[in-house]
């Protein structure tokens, strides 16, 4: 690539290095999330899967550049595109957020106004990221919710968010996130608080909208069945770090770190067999600052051996996979699927 | 009453709010030592059925028998006797355990609010519990938020049993746990079943955690049962409608099939 190559060859998000750390006063500071990097390119969607405590939601709001103290990032890159967002003005900042870059959180109640008619809320939006006339954002609000899929928009959007269901509510979260056409969608367990049936119905929908148009995403989701029909690939995190990175089948046919296995065979569905106790992962997940020396995960795993309490192992493998393990449990040299 | 009937009977049961039926003709049967499944969405009725059974909640018509006591009918003094036997674990374990008590303090309370044993007894109980509840050694006097969200359900589910209730409600109890200790958590309360034989209504949203869990299940929609059947049939031959879509609806940690369904 030459330096007057085209801005598409970058990818829509590079997140490299990523460090996020607690201040404690004189007591220094306690790392939560390390070094964590990855890409999505445009259209396609990434996962970022852990359980409570893993600094999935926390790498989400380093890249958003939205951590308050004591929290704050400590290090690494975090590209949109071009664009360094590490280090922006706030003014520029502000601009970027909302505009380039979208969030939709788990409650949307949390960040619509209850106080304010759900399409003035998107309206607002598009003046602050577009230069619609006043007009234009009447009917640009109308066309966003009709393109999530809300019914009679144009009487929703003078609806206030406590007159729509859960399911209503979380789709005109996602119009307010797609108002100024953003390149990058980050969605914080954006089904989790909704019924099994509405669920299904917005991964649908943020999957046709990455497809159509191109917005690259990144869920972060603690529930492996969703992940699983939204994601092209995913990184499963543990203690604050990415331990495994892969294309969704192969991660799901072939995890490669014991903890990926155990997640998976932890998680219940209607295959589960109902005649022995479902298997699990003894103890409970590290609280930050109280972690094992070498591999955090090394006190709750079956595989471990001697060098895996005292060598902590390195994130390796390919672009698209990669293992942090001594033990690896599948080759991560090779992907089964370049598409899915 | 004789071990053949059954330890729970809701027959018709009717609770409006506001004029409005939240529950409407709700009827089932829970054998001893049985695991109901109480399966459906937000708002279908599931925890307000489960109220009304427990009489936090006062039901508007109906029929609820309790080892062939008439529950709604009964006056302050049997229904002290008969909380005894009835208890229930929640979904939000910190939320529903007191900060300021140990865990020890907060296992004895049930006993010490029901006048049982004294002092030595009850410290000795609670490390029974404790014990029973996979949480032995070192957590009788750490206080509810120096425990994880698996540490805590385990100590509420150690307070309900206290008292040796025959039957306890488990409302969405593990709905709020990681996978990892979710799985610990279910396989925690199979165990003591089928040690203790206790009776369980198990409410929760997730079909195949009640396809785990239950012996019978009852789906409700909009304040209604839809369908009633055993595990088996259920589960294999879907009859209702509304059962067919939430079961369509659950995510299989699969993404060849996942996104087959979801990409059409």
């Amino acid at each position: 690539m030459t330096a007057t190559a085209p801005p598409r060859t970058a990818p829509a998000l590079a997140v490299s290095g990523l460090s996020v750390e607690l201040e404690r006063g004189r007591d220094g500071a306690v790392p939560i999330v390390r070094d964590v990097s990855f890409t999505v390119e445009r259209g396609r969607r990434m996962g970022l899967v852990g359980e409570s405590g893993s600094g999935k939601t926390l790498t989400a709001m380093a890249v958003m550049g939205l951590l308050k103290r004591p929290l704050r990032v400590a290090g690494g890159s975090v590209r949109l595109g071009e664009t360094e967002l590490r280090g922006l003005r706030r003014r520029s900042l502000d601009r970027v957020r909302g505009g380039r870059i979208g969030m939709v959180y788990q409650d949307p109640m949390q960040s619509l106004n209850p106080l304010h008619k759900v399409g003035d809320q998107i309206a607002e939006s598009l003046r602050l990221h577009t230069s619609l006339d006043r007009r234009a954002v009447r009917e640009r609000v109308v066309e966003l919710l009709d393109d999530v899929g809300i019914h009679d928009a144009a009487a929703k959007a003078r609806a206030y968010p406590h007159e729509l269901s859960g399911g209503m509510r979380q789709r005109a979260m996602i119009a307010m996130g797609l108002a100024g056409d953003p390149e990058v969608l980050l969605c914080d367990e954006p089904t989790t608080a909704l019924d099994v049936t509405t669920q299904r119905r917005i991964v649908e929908l943020l999957v046709r909208i990455s497809q159509e148009r191109g917005v690259a995403m990144v869920m972060i989701t603690h529930d492996l069945g969703v992940a699983a029909g939204f994601c092209d690939d995913v990184a499963v995190m543990y203690a604050g770090r990415i331990v495994e990175q892969a294309p969704v089948r192969d991660l799901y046919a072939r995890p490669a770190h014991p903890y990926t296995e155990a997640l998976l065979s932890a998680a219940c569905d209607l295959t589960l067999p109902l005649d022995r106790p479902i298997p699990t992962i003894p103890g409970q997940p590290p609280l930050p600052g109280l972690l094992a020396g070498g591999c955090s995960f090394h006190p709750r795993c079956p595989y471990a051996q001697e060098a895996c309490a005292q060598e902590r192992p390195t994130l390796d493998g390919s672009d698209r996979r990669r293992v942090a393990c001594h033990f690896a449990l599948a080759s991560v040299e090779q992907t089964e699927a370049s598409d899915v | 009453m004789s071990e053949t009937t059954p330890l729970l009977e809701v027959r018709s049961l009717v609770k409006r709010f506001g004029g409005k039926a939240v529950l409407d003709d709700v009827s089932f049967t829970l054998g001893r030592g049985q695991t109901l499944g109480l399966v459906g969405e937000s708002g279908s009725g599931k925890s307000t059925t489960a109220r009304c059974v427990l009489r936090l909640l006062d039901a508007d018509g109906g029929e609820i028998r309790f080892d062939g006591d008439d529950v709604r009918a009964l006056g302050a003094e049997p229904l002290r006797r008969l909380r005894r036997r009835m208890q229930v674990v929640f979904q939000d374990p910190h939320g529903s355990l007191n900060r300021r008590q140990t865990v020890a303090q907060i296992l004895q309370a049930p006993l010490a609010a029901h006048g049982i044993g004294d002092a030595a007894s009850r410290r000795a109980r609670a490390a029974e519990l404790l014990e029973l509840v996979g949480l032995a050694g070192g957590y009788a006097d750490r206080r509810p938020q120096e425990l994880s969200g698996g540490q805590a359900q385990r100590v509420a589910i150690g307070r309900a049993l206290a008292l040796e209730p025959e039957f306890v409600v488990l409302d969405e109890a593990v709905s709020a746990l990681d996978v990892s200790v979710r799985a610990q958590v279910l396989n925690l309360l199979k165990r003591l079943q089928d040690e203790l034989g206790l009776t369980y209504l198990f409410i929760s949203h997730d079909l195949a955690i009640v396809r785990y869990m239950a012996h019978q299940v009852a789906v409700m929609h909009q304040g209604r049962i839809v369908e009633a059947a055993t595990r088996e049939r259920l589960f294999e031959q879907p009859e209702h409608e509304y059962t067919r879509s939430l079961m369509d609806a659950i995510p299989v940690a699969d993404p060849e099939a996942e996104q087959r369904r979801i990409l059409g």
